[in-house]
């Protein structure tokens, strides 16, 4: 509990700075800071939340697939069961193995738990607004002269997208710090197999973005939202969208791709020997890394705020931005609950042999597509 | 390789869109058919006198030996039941119990029979020895015998009554308890 | 089948269900087929009683008879032949049996006898598969009526066997219980109604086939398949009456006899029968207390044997080891007795050892030459007072089956009768059997000593106290005599001199081992436990001891213990464990004397069981070679003219 609230207040802090120095045409630093405060707090608090949810959204989902009714005995409808949960988690044993790495043992649940909240930091989910100033924003427009430019992502870079991708990787040395540190089999085999699949899978990844970024010539995920207006790109580039979720289930570790955790040969895997607080936090860090993952999709592919249908107003975008996060995760659940797990080799086999091929394919018909437009 | 694949998520979607088939358990249970064997009851006359008269049949056939009785001279001016003998102590490892219904084949004055209750988890391993009290048939103005002999008198556990074969088994959540 | 012929009257032979058998003359053709193994149901007839046939249940084909015969009354001719199992027999047992339960109620599930009645056996077995008579029509007798405080009786369902009636004229000769009125309403009852008295009331119940009589103790206590039986030794006296000993749930509920015809001839007294409550004690000790040391604390029996053994060490460093004096019990079995009689001459080394208060000096092996069973050969017996018969109930029952069955003299005189006197009146008889109380031993060996010039041969027969009285004076647990009745190495102080010097301050430590009635009702003892300034006790029953011990450690009862007693007759009998140990029972006595003693540096070899410690005796003690399965001491003694 006091590595995720230090953690926390180094994020909390951090987040700031990357914003401050991203903002670095601002002309009222403090402000900024204090608006980049404000906004980290409250991206913790909904990061966290929906984290705590989702553990019931899928209970409730696996339930109703399964045709059980799932956890209703704690609060109405069983709302309450993520409180229950986590105070469970907190007051329990954190019992640790002898001849654990005692620094790394402590650091690798909060390093999956804090890298899960960092990645959020460059997703956009609203069109900056320009308040004050003149002129107003336009659709295009990421500058406000004059006014205060408010964006609705924590650091608004125009390298966004990479640097999710590289946070999300340093998330990978949790599991594989993790697994090492714990000085057991079944930890460190799950690291192992964590490590190669999360090697295998960033460049099914990687190539999949490629596409829209192409298309959006730009890494800045508000241009590329931006340049969805007329027709999202996952009409336009439907073979990167499944190549995108299926890796992304992969990144997350979920089913069909859960190898690392694997309960049935590996104990639960990485996680193995952490108790308490230190499963939590790898626990909240891969619910919030779903979300990540379903929020670059849908920025990516999905037009990021913008209404799905014209008439609807396109001013309630955070709401369009969420329903369409919730309805990727759905996808996602819905998956977990209904296919097995695959054979490691089987699992090389599709990202080196498959993912991969189709993602180059794809990047080299975009390219000659972009480059005849 | 797709369909089957989009086949699989259609069931899957299929089974979340129906009826659940979880039944609330303590507060909604099965009907229980006719001739279940549940947990004993140990019926009354209609004058409220046991109909168990403590010849031990019962633990005779039972194949498991989980029956204790002991049974006691009646006190003709407050018997406990019809005639010279009444059981003083009877009890029943409902743990041990496999239901087989042989106590009630066995017994001449049909005073014990197995009843439609098949909930019997308790949190004390203790209460799960059922004793005459808790097998015994309610009885409105029923003033308990004397403690058997040799032992301290049992502390009331009137929730655990059993409820007559024949009435619903629909009971409020707190019978659980 | 041929059976091995005897010497004596030449063998008949008949043939039972084409079986062929040769059996005495005399014979009833019941044991003919028994010998054959052929079983006849029987309710009237009885082993120990003479026949009636009243109940018509043994009736058999014989050879061309016209008529069935009762089996249990006909005598066995040459040639005869038997046949138990044609369809006439069938037919006649089944409307028998029809007959028998015309008016017996439908009792069984409230019924004591339910589950080892011969009536439910045999209507199981011979019976019809229904009855004709209405349930209804029943004629209907007193039900559960209190005959004395021991015995119930349900006159209902009675089937009129007269075993009861036959057994109180032939055993008992009180002729207590007689049948009453005619035809249907016959009823058996005590005469005139009066309370039924005597001190054999206990045998009704068994030698009643059905539940008419049952034991008022034993009334719904228990069902026979709840019982585990364990056939033991009675503790009530030092008769030796072999029985059966009924537990349930940790708890003796009954003694049932067990036949041993050379002792008790299957009858039990009701002091022996009905004594199982005493081992059912709730407050029976359990606990070892400790108040040396320190104040009052509960401790495992074992650490108080080694407390008990440093502060006996301390005494006999201080004040040497004759400030010590050892009392035993006569309930003790022999393997006890021995161990005590080690400790306290062999380790500790006092003098002072005794079992009982009383001292009689010159104790020998010829005071007890008579059998129990021989009493019936003796031609004539002369029963020294009361005592005996007060001491050994089932003696009474010994001298009436003499008297009546085998028409020999048993004569009742006084405790101390004038010896010349009946030297003129007993004379020139082949055996003179004399009987007599410990406590008359004087007068019985001068009676024996008048009557042996004149007759072929005296034998005496003295009845010790105590269940084991006679097994502690041949393992010298006596202040004179060691182990065979040799002269101890030096004479010490018996149990009333011991409790008066240990009163007077002139012993230090006493070690006691109960449960010994005689002590406890003696306010000598009392005076001596609180004088001494060491007293160990060895009981299982709360009282003076138990109050007063500065080392109280718990024994185990009679029926809790393995081990051997000696009846008065000098007969070595196995006592068995009936209530198994369980969490909290206390160690076997043995095994605590034998602690105590190893803590005080004694060489106890073998283990401190049962077993062993009687091969040990035997070796002591010659005449206890090969005796352990109930066959009589040898004593050499024997055989010197009395």
């Amino acid at each position: 509990m006091i590595a995720v609230v230090g953690w926390g207040a180094v994020v909390g802090g951090l987040q700031p700075l990357v914003a401050a120095i991203g903002s670095a045409g601002g002309v009222n630093v403090p402000l900024t800071f204090l608006i980049a405060l404000v906004k980290g707090v409250l991206i913790l608090f909904v990061l966290l939340t929906t984290a705590a949810y989702l553990v019931l959204a899928e209970r409730k989902v696996s339930a109703r697939i399964q045709l059980r009714l799932g956890p209703n005995r704690v609060g109405p409808a069983g709302l309450l069961q993520p409180a229950a949960d986590a105070v469970k988690l907190i007051f329990k044993e954190a019992s640790a193995p002898e001849g654990r790495d005692r620094f790394l043992f402590e650091l690798a649940p909060a390093l999956a738990a804090a890298m899960a909240l960092f990645a959020f930091a460059t997703i956009p989910i609203n069109q900056t607004i320009c308040i004050g100033g003149h002129g107003g924003a336009g659709p295009l427009s990421q500058t406000c002269p004059g006014g205060l430019a408010l964006h609705w992502d924590l650091a608004h870079l125009n390298i966004g997208l990479l640097f999710i991708l590289a946070i999300t990787s340093v998330g990978v040395y949790s599991i594989f710090l993790g697994g090492w540190a714990s000085n057991s089999k079944y930890a460190l085999l799950g690291a192992l197999r964590s490590s190669a699949q999360l090697i295998s899978y960033e460049m099914a990844v990687s190539f999949a973005v490629i596409g829209p970024v192409l298309l959006a010539g730009s890494l800045d995920l508000e241009k590329v939202v931006h340049a969805q207006h007329s027709l999202w790109f996952v009409f336009l580039q439907p073979l990167a969208f499944l190549l995108y979720l299926t890796a992304g289930l992969a990144e997350t570790n979920r089913l069909p791709f859960d190898l690392p955790e694997a309960e049935g040969e590996l104990g639960a895997g990485y996680h193995t020997e952490m108790a308490g607080m230190r499963f939590g936090m790898y626990f909240v860090g891969e619910y919030i890394n779903m979300v990540t993952v379903a929020a670059i999709a849908t920025t990516l592919f999905l037009g990021g705020w913008m209404a799905p249908v014209f008439f609807l107003p396109n001013w309630l975008g955070p709401i369009w931005f969420f329903a369409k996060v919730g309805l990727l995760i759905f996808i996602m659940l819905w998956v977990r609950w209904t296919y097995p797990r695959l054979r490691y080799d089987r699992l090389m086999q599709l990202g080196w042999k498959v993912l991969l091929p189709l993602g180059l394919a794809n990047i080299a018909v975009t390219a000659v597509f972009v480059a005849l437009r | 390789m797709f369909r089957e694949l989009i086949g699989g998520l259609r069931i899957t979607m299929r089974n979340m869109l129906s009826k659940p088939v979880t039944i609330q358990y303590p507060e909604e249970q099965r009907p229980v058919p006719p001739r279940a064997r549940g947990r004993h009851i140990l019926h009354r006359y209609d004058n409220g006198l046991e109909k168990c008269i403590g010849c031990e049949l019962c633990a005779g056939a039972c194949p498991v030996g989980c029956i204790y009785v002991l049974a006691a001279a009646n006190d003709p001016a407050h018997p406990v039941s019809p005639g010279e003998r009444y059981a003083a102590r009877y009890e029943i490892n409902l743990v041990r119990c496999i239901y087989c219904g042989y106590c009630a084949e066995a017994c001449p004055t049909e005073a014990i029979t197995l009843g439609p209750r098949l909930d019997l988890a308790d949190y004390k391993r203790e209460r799960l020895v059922a004793t005459k009290e808790d097998l015994l048939e309610s009885w409105p103005g029923f003033r308990p015998t004397a403690a058997a002999p040799g032992r301290p008198d049992p502390a009331p556990r009137s929730e655990l009554a059993a409820p007559s074969p024949t009435a619903p088994v629909a009971r409020s959540a707190t019978d659980t308890a | 089948m041929t059976a091995e012929v005897q010497p004596g009257p030449q063998p008949v032979t008949l043939t039972v269900d084409g079986r062929a058998v040769a059996v005495e003359p005399g014979t009833l053709v019941w044991d003919a087929c028994e010998k054959a193994g052929v079983f006849v149901p029987v309710y009237c007839a009885h082993r120990k009683m003479e026949p009636v046939a009243v109940c018509r249940m043994c009736l058999v084909e014989i050879g061309t008879m016209p008529k069935l015969q009762p089996a249990c009354a006909t005598v066995v001719q040459e040639g005869m032949e038997v046949r138990t199992q044609t369809d006439r027999v069938r037919r006649f047992r089944e409307g028998n049996m029809e007959f028998l339960l015309v008016n017996h109620p439908l009792d069984c599930p409230v019924c004591d006898r339910g589950g080892e009645c011969d009536l439910q056996d045999f209507a199981q077995r011979y019976g019809p598969p229904r009855s004709r008579v209405p349930i209804t029509g029943k004629v209907h007798f007193d039900k559960a009526r209190a005959l004395s405080d021991k015995i119930t009786l349900d006159q209902e369902r009675c089937i009129l066997c007269w075993r009861c009636v036959r057994y109180c004229d032939e055993i008992t000769g009180d002729r207590s219980i007689v049948l009453q009125e005619r035809a249907v309403h016959t009823v058996i009852d005590t005469f005139e109604g009066r309370p039924l008295t005597g001190e054999f009331q206990g045998n009704l119940p068994e030698v009643c086939p059905v539940g008419a009589l049952t034991h008022t103790a034993y009334r719904f206590r228990a069902r026979p398949w709840d019982l585990q039986r364990t056939v033991s030794i009675c503790p009530g006296c030092s008769y030796g009456c072999t029985l059966g000993v009924d537990s349930r749930d940790d708890e003796v509920v009954r003694f049932v006899s067990q036949d041993n015809p050379e002792v008790d001839d299957s009858w039990l007294c009701d002091r022996g029968r009905y004594s199982f409550p005493e081992l059912n004690r709730s407050d029976r000790i359990r606990a070892a207390e400790l108040r040396l040391e320190g104040p009052l604390r509960q401790v495992p029996a074992l650490e108080a044997t080694a407390a008990a053994a440093r502060a006996l060490a301390l005494v006999v460093e201080q004040s040497g080891p004759g400030a010590v004096a050892v009392l035993g019990t006569p309930a003790m079995t022999n393997e006890e007795a021995f161990a005590l009689q080690w400790l306290a001459r062999g380790v500790i080394g006092t003098p002072h050892l005794d079992h009982q208060l009383a001292e009689w000096p010159g104790l020998d092996p010829v005071e007890f030459r008579l059998a129990v069973a021989d009493l019936e050969r003796c031609d004539t017996v002369l029963v020294l007072g009361e005592r005996p018969e007060l001491a050994t109930p089932v003696l009474s029952l010994r001298l009436y089956k003499a008297e009546r069955k085998r028409g020999r003299e048993v004569r009742r005189v006084a405790a101390d009768p004038d010896p010349a006197e009946l030297a003129r009146t007993v004379r020139d008889r082949q055996l003179v059997g004399v009987v007599a109380h410990e406590g008359d031993r004087d007068a019985a060996l001068r009676v024996a000593a008048a009557l042996a010039p004149v007759n072929r041969e005296v034998r005496r027969l003295t009845l010790t106290e105590g269940m084991n009285g006679r097994g502690c004076k041949d393992l010298g647990l006596l202040p004179d005599l060691g182990p065979g009745y040799v002269a101890a190495p030096a004479a010490g102080m018996g149990g009333r001199a011991i409790l008066g010097a240990a009163a007077a301050g002139r012993l230090r430590a006493l070690v006691v081992v109960g449960p010994n009635p005689e002590l406890e009702a003696d306010p000598a003892f009392e005076a001596a436990c609180q004088r001494v300034a060491l007293l160990v006790g060895v009981t299982t029953v709360p009282g003076v001891l138990s109050r007063h011990a500065h080392a109280l450690i718990p024994g185990r009862t009679a029926v809790e213990k393995a081990g051997t007693v000696t009846s008065s007759e000098g007969r070595v009998q196995p006592v068995r464990v009936a209530l198994q140990p369980r969490f909290g029972t206390p160690p076997p006595e043995l095994r605590l004397l034998v602690e105590i003693g190893r803590e005080l540096g004694g060489r106890w070899t073998g283990e401190p069981r049962a077993t062993p410690t009687f091969a040990a005796i035997e070796a002591a003690l010659p005449a206890y070679r090969g005796t352990r399965g109930g066959l009589r001491a040898a004593w050499p003694q024997w055989e010197r003219p009395a």
